[in-house]
């Protein structure tokens, strides 16, 4: 066998390096919100730098003669009550906002990283004293403690208020910084670091702060928005910025007791504070967007490679689905898909979704996040009854528990009032097989459902099935990429490659004479009592993107059997016999070895 | 306490890692401030094997079982809560500093999930560079570039990926990346935990294709722990069953998947779904009822017994040592090996026998 590397041309397209922060800023450059809102705030900080730029008039000369009149040449936005240019002082409002919520930022963000990335890192006493600080000051609503302690020490600088607001508002940051530095922590690739000898600091800023950055990026750029709104109402309130500091709060709250005589006065003021704020949140947004939308695209590439290898894979797209149902493995008669004559490939997807629910039943992979942790197991199966049948709670629970009894779970009465959580995986798994059942299906699709279980727990997981699907003559579609799962317990099987069914053949026959390459690779991979010690027979590259399927037959750059014509044409799926079908068009020579 | 054994395998090999009573208790405490402990997770509790130069030792056994909690013990990842490991004689699970760091240039791992395996924020080549930041003596500054490219080569990737990410990889592709990082430093032995279980079908044969090569190139011993019963005997030169932290039974793949003897061992192999649709009706299945106990709470005696159908009276009172079987003990049959049963037996269940 040829030395095997996975150079697929697959992966030889993403050829440039792509760092997940350039990805990022890729993404936000793509945005056009991020445009919107930084055009707005790279204005706001030049005007803030220099607001002569914008006007000549200085905020500070006034005319009490002209108390609250209204626009006058020069003077596009009137006066205020003292007679001081509205038009002015808006302008140079500017730089109290943008000052204290950068400098607000920057403390809340610098403290809160400290704090929090200490407690999350070295836990125990650490982070049980410092949660407990954060706790206190998480405790006290900004606002109040605002009014109240710049109440007591009669403040008024911009310092002072920045000082005050990161230290009531780091707490926030700080456990987010905590949490993302806890889950950096346990990443493997931080215990392979400590595997190889790696020093504490080492592994703090080479391996968890690059990593737990993003999400305070994310929280203090929102934060940057509150902030500023914040300080506009403590000078409102009187007691955040004080003359002779231009601030739109002050301004807004002077003007809010002559808005009947003079609305112009407020509008200004209100309405550039309203933007700024805006603009900042509408950035956080962007920046979140861009940043966990690496994680998305990350997961979504990665999704995508299991779905090809495991046939129709984890997450099942609506469209795999009903790709499977249109072409079922024999369980399902044909015409019990095709339900009702319809064809459920052109049906609305709202009638689908009706039939789905009402005769198709779907058990998952992940039987904890499909079950909901805060209402107990009992209630969730009666509530298939009380919705779908209006019977009683009382009625709907005794229904529950009879389900429960059906797929054995012991003392059924009793444990009917526990929550998900505090059922093992196998247990889990069973009561997903009673919310299932509870609709009394015709098909149970059931998508990988003992990939997370152990091996005991899985022959009993699959037997109990088995046994149900016997009793009550439903149809079972069981999507896994466990060959011995199926030699198991299928009848007639459908191996999906790239999104498409490549065969379908009877259990017996597809084990013992393939006719796809595809399907006779992975049945060669497995490791046999009678090969040990050899090299396993492995396919070579990788399974494709399918964002990115290849020409032709979609497995052409893998088959040790591809020829010219599978690069350009795409085989049909021929009809080799009974419940035999092959999507090769070298069929013919697979089949005979 | 026990003494490194100078055991040498019945081949000549001798064993280049001894285990010995390793006991690991995580702490369950409630309390915010002031922790009061209210019981331990035994995750693993009194675990002994060998492992010899230039073998392959794989333990299986299901989740929860304590694999992983064995690995780190074996990495120094987690202390021991007592017992013993020993490398070229000395005893590991005191080490610290200085000592520790220079076990590690030879005691390396690979881990189960190759996308947290690998800083996202690296690229590859700082990733398979950074053993040589860490321990310096082993490559010149001048030199490393060259060596990350080498490695890159001797795990079938391309040198010039050297400035990717991990995203820009399959699963298959980073899982070489973490073994080119395991590489590195030259080391003798590598633990892999669960190295294959998180890649494709496909995929998995050609890391373990990699892995067997490697080891054939370098010498290597493999401690490779996995759930996946056929790949550890495709792997495996000897097979160890763990069950709720300790060792059910050891023993060559041959003594433990065609002739094995404690009962769990025996419902494991039974309950493994066989890629062969012809062996449905034939083999012999053993179903267990009940879960797994909580490691904080297990049975006394014998740990397997809640689900045992061979439990008496004798299973609750007395913990069955993992030894060769009194009955058979003067045979030179295959059942001859270290089964942690009173009742040990041989029971055919994969029919291959
Ligand atoms: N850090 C920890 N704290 C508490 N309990 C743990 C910790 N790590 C593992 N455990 C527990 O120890 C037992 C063994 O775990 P593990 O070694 O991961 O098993 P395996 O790898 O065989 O699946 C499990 O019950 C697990 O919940
Ligand atoms: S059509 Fe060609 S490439 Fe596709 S499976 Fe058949 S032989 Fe291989
Ligand atoms: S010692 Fe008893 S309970 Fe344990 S495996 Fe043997 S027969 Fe079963
Ligand atoms: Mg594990």
């Amino acid at each position: 066998m040829p030395e095997i590397t996975e150079q697929a041309p697959a992966t030889e397209a993403a050829a440039a390096p792509r760092s997940l922060w350039g990805d990022a800023w890729r993404d936000l450059r793509r945005n056009p919100i991020f445009y919107i809102s930084a055009v707005l705030i790279l204005f706001l900080v030049l005007i803030s730098i220099w607001p002569s730029l914008l006007t000549g008039t200085s905020p500070y000369a006034c005319d009490l003669g002209r108390s609250q009149q209204g626009p006058a040449p020069g003077h596009p936005f009137g006066f205020t009550t003292q007679g001081c240019d509205v038009y002015a002082r808006t302008v140079y409002g500017a730089r109290a906002s943008v000052v204290v919520g950068i400098c607000t930022t920057l403390l809340a963000a610098l403290l809160g990283c400290v704090f929090g990335g200490l407690a999350g890192f070295f836990g125990g006493w650490w982070d049980a004293v410092l949660s407990r600080i954060g706790d206190i000051f998480f405790g006290i609503p900004v606002l109040l403690g605002g009014i109240v302690f710049l109440s007591v020490i009669k403040g008024g600088s911009i310092f002072t208020v920045v000082l005050l607001m990161s230290v009531l508002g780091w707490p926030q940051i700080a456990r987010i910084a905590r949490s993302a530095v806890i889950s950096a922590k346990q990443q493997d690739y931080v215990q392979a670091a400590r595997a190889l000898g790696a020093s504490t600091p080492r592994m703090l800023l080479r391996h968890i702060a690059p990593n737990a950055l993003a999400p305070v990026i994310v929280v203090a750029t929102i934060a940057l928005g509150t902030y500023i709104s914040l300080e506009a109402t403590l000078s409102f309130l009187g007691v955040g910025l004080k003359p002779p500091t231009v601030s739109w709060g002050i301004d807004i709250s002077s003007a809010a007791t002559q808005i009947r005589n003079a609305p112009h006065m407020l509008l200004w003021p209100a309405g550039a504070l309203s933007i700024t704020v805006l603009a900042f949140i509408m950035l956080g947004d962007a920046v979140r967007d861009a940043l966990n939308g690496v994680n998305y695209s990350v997961s979504a590439g990665e999704t995508l490679a299991v779905l090809g290898e495991s046939g129709s894979g984890k997450s099942v797209t609506a469209q795999a689905i009903m790709g499977i149902l249109d072409m079922p493995p024999a369980k399902i008669p044909r015409g019990e898909i095709r339900f009702r004559g319809e064809d459920m490939l052109t049906m609305s997807a709202d009638a689908r979704r009706r039939l789905r629910g009402a005769k198709i039943a779907m058990i998952f992979q992940d039987a904890l996040s499909s079950l909901n942790p805060v209402l107990t197991v009992g209630y969730q199966l009666g509530e298939m009854f009380r919705v779908h049948q209006g019977l009683s709670k009382k009625a709907a629970l005794a229904k529950a528990v009879e389900l429960m009894d059906r797929v054995k779970i012991p003392a059924a009465r009793s444990r009917a009032g526990d929550f998900p959580h505090q059922f093992s995986g196998g247990m889990r798994q069973r009561i997903m097989i009673a919310m299932a059942l509870a609709l009394e299906p015709d098909l149970i699709i059931a998508d990988e459902p003992t990939t997370a279980l152990d091996v005991t727990v899985q022959a009993q997981v699959m037997d109990l099935l088995a046994e149900l699907q016997a009793e009550y003559h439903m149809g079972l579609i069981l999507i896994t990429h466990d060959l011995g799962v199926v030699a198991d317990v299928a009848d007639k099987i459908a191996v999906m490659y790239a999104g498409r069914i490549v065969e379908t053949a009877p259990v017996h026959e597809l084990y013992k004479n393939p006719a796809h390459p595809y399907t006779r690779g992975l049945l060669d991979s497995i490791p046999r009592l009678d090969q040990k010690g050899q090299e396993l027979y492995a396919i070579k590259g990788l399974p494709p993107n399918l964002l990115n399927i290849p020409q032709g037959c979609a497995f052409h750059p893998r088959c040790p059997k591809a020829q010219d014509l599978c690069r350009t044409d795409t085989p049909a799926l021929h009809t080799l016999g009974e419940g035999r079908r092959s999507a090769c068009h070298f069929w013919k020579e697979t089949v005979n070895g | 306490m026990a003494e490194p054994v100078k055991a040498v395998a019945a081949d000549g090999r001798e064993p280049i890692l001894q285990v010995r009573g390793l006991v690991k208790h995580f702490p369950l405490t409630r309390g915010v401030l002031v922790k009061k402990q209210v019981g331990a997770v035994k995750a693993v509790d009194g675990v002994s094997f060998d492992l010899y130069r230039g073998e392959t030792l794989g333990i299986v056994g299901e989740s929860g079982c304590g694999k992983s909690t064995v690995a780190k013990l074996l990495m120094n990842l987690e202390r021991a809560t007592a017992g013993e490991v020993f490398y070229r004689g000395e005893d590991i699970t005191k080490l610290s500093g200085r000592a520790l760091k220079a076990v590690r240039r030879n005691i390396q791992m690979v881990f189960q999930d190759p996308y947290t395996s690998l800083n996202p924020r690296m690229t590859v080549g700082d990733i398979i560079g950074e053993p040589f930041e860490i321990h310096p003596e082993v490559a010149p500054k001048g030199d490393r570039r060259r060596k990350v490219q080498e490695l890159l080569d001797v795990v079938g990737l391309n040198p010039e990926y050297l400035n990717r990410y991990p995203h820009q990889f399959s699963g298959g592709q980073r899982q070489r990346i973490g073994i080119a990082r395991g590489l590195a430093l030259n080391p003798e032995i590598i633990i892999c935990d669960e190295p294959v279980s998180a890649l494709d079908v496909s995929v998995q044969a050609q890391v373990i294709n990699l892995m067997d090569r490697l080891q054939q190139e370098y010498d290597l011993s493999y401690l490779f722990i996995a759930h996946d019963l056929s790949i550890v005997r495709h792997i495996s030169d000897r097979v160890g069953v763990m069950y709720l932290g300790r060792m059910a039974e050891i023993g060559t793949d041959a003594e433990i998947y065609d002739h094995p003897t404690h009962p769990y061992t025996q419902a494991l192999l039974s309950a493994v779904p066989v890629p062969d649709p012809e062996a449905r009706e034939g083999r012999d299945r053993i179903i267990l009822t009940g879960d797994v106990p909580s490691p904080a709470d297990p049975p006394s005696g014998c740990r397997f017994r809640t689900r045992c159908w061979k439990a008496e009276e004798r299973c609750a009172t007395e913990t069955p040592e993992l030894a060769v079987p009194v009955r058979f003990r003067d045979e030179a049959s295959p059942a001859a090996h270290p089964s942690a049963c009173h009742f040990a037996e041989v029971r055919d269940v994969v029919g291959a026998a």
